[in-house]
């Protein structure tokens, strides 16, 4: 039986080698785990997720009123949420983009020959201030209204006996 | 057997394709998500990809979003381009430029949410064969990339098993507790509800359902030895992301535009 590559090389010689280097470089990173665009990685909800006692939530509250996370369309509330919960991760990570973070531990000492790259494409705490006005200034073209003040709180939340999930704290995280 | 397609059924391939794109970014303009909607982000996640570094060095992301009417002008650009690449389909200077504003508009989006999201990736991945305007080379790459869509099934599956998620009995309830809790606090009386709740309330069901979910995946390995099962591959993968989009909210129906590869297109005998 002959493959698709066989047909492929006795066809096209050129695309032979850009699908080969493609398919090769996909492989290589398939092996090491990582992955760099166009080299995907389709592991998706592969790892084993546990059953917790809580889960925790962002909600978000436009002057004094809670959105409704279902009310947004998915690629809006996608980049709205997870801008929130990016933002609300660099804090949580002493006020450091996690990518910064990752190269300092992984490289130690030769951190500083990619720091200058690392401080050209991600923000630090001088734009903090801008992202809080970009949460708002989002926050009121997502929902058509013009919101005066916005609230990030941080829900911890349980499933009762009744397998019916309850909120059980709440916590203003941002502003 | 390669499937060499005529110009008139690459015609045909391109209205579906495009087609389909158009409709995604249709539905993106209308949900607030194009580049000049943005309403100028800030924070970004390039993270350890060094394709997101390179264009962001080059600063186009931070240009496209900080400028209104550039944003504006890239937006039109990308649904004019999509529609080009449609009908000018002799020439492959549609899809090229049509491939390289949906690739950068991916990276806008994947960056600034935070989050590389993969269901976006079929709208540039499916641009690919286009970029050939010889109908024998767009041929060979259409067939290549319905080789690449059952790769990526199977490799879903095949992560499941060396991570381990496949053997995780409580995978089920976990993903839907994480993923549907909002959705069932804010609409507990949803038909949907209930149904995440009769799904927690019996395990061992719930357990099934994801295990034939993830065998779903592994059927994705004859696509590689025939194609005469490709329809009921891309069956499975509509239902997969169907039931993954109500159970989890794992919203992939974006990246059905890659299985349009498991069609048989051909009218003609080769």
């Amino acid at each position: 039986m002959k493959t698709y590559f066989h047909h492929l090389y006795h066809a096209d010689k050129k695309l032979f080698i850009i699908i080969s280097l493609f398919s090769l470089g996909t492989g290589v990173m398939t092996i090491l785990g990582d992955q760099v665009t166009p080299f995907y990685i389709w592991g998706m909800f592969s790892e084993p997720i546990p059953v917790r006692e809580t889960y925790s939530k962002i909600q978000l509250e436009a002057d004094g009123k809670p959105l409704e996370f279902y009310d947004l369309q998915a690629p809006n509330r996608h980049l709205l949420y997870g801008g929130v919960h990016f933002y609300k991760k660099i804090k949580d990570n002493k006020n450091t983009h996690p990518t910064r973070t990752f190269f300092r531990q992984k490289l130690g000492v030769h951190y500083n020959k990619v720091q200058p790259i690392l401080e050209n494409i991600t923000c630090d705490s001088s734009d903090f201030e801008a992202a809080e006005e970009w949460i708002q200034r989002y926050l009121s073209y997502s929902i058509s209204k013009d919101v005066k003040e916005w609230r990030a709180i941080h829900q911890e939340i349980r499933f009762n006996e009744n397998n019916r999930p309850e909120v059980v704290s709440t916590q203003t995280i941002l502003p | 057997m390669i499937r060499y397609y005529d110009i008139e059924e690459k015609k045909r391939i391109g209205y579906f394709v495009f087609g389909f794109a158009l409709l995604i970014l249709l539905y993106r303009a209308w949900s607030g998500a194009l580049v000049s909607q943005l309403q100028g982000p800030v924070i970004s996640e390039p993270y350890v990809d060094f394709t997101y570094w390179i264009i962001f060095l080059l600063n186009i992301p931070q240009y496209l979003t900080g400028h209104f009417i550039a944003g504006r002008i890239f937006d039109f650009l990308l649904l004019f381009f999509t529609v080009g690449s449609a009908f000018f389909y002799k020439k492959n200077i549609f899809p090229i430029l049509y491939s390289v504003n949906i690739f950068i508009y991916i990276i806008i989006f994947n960056a600034y949410s935070g989050h590389h999201t993969h269901s976006i990736l079929g709208l540039w991945i499916i641009s690919w064969p286009f970029l050939f305007s010889d109908v024998k080379r767009f041929s060979l790459a259409w067939e290549g990339l319905r080789y690449y869509v059952c790769f990526i099934y199977f490799s879903a599956f095949g992560w499941k098993i060396v991570k381990g998620s496949l053997f995780h009995l409580e995978q089920g309830a976990a993903v839907i507790q994480h993923n549907m809790s909002t959705y069932m606090l804010e609409k507990p009386d949803a038909f949907l509800s209930d149904v995440l709740v009769f799904a927690l309330q019996h395990p061992n069901l719930l357990g099934g359902v994801f295990v034939l979910g993830m065998l779903a995946e592994a059927v994705f390995i004859i696509g590689f030895f025939t194609k005469k099962y490709d329809w009921i591959l891309l069956g499975l993968a509509v239902l997969f992301h169907t039931i993954s989009w109500f159970l989890i909210d794992v919203n992939f129906f974006e990246f059905l535009i890659i299985s349009l590869t498991l069609l048989n297109w051909k009218t003609t005998q080769n």
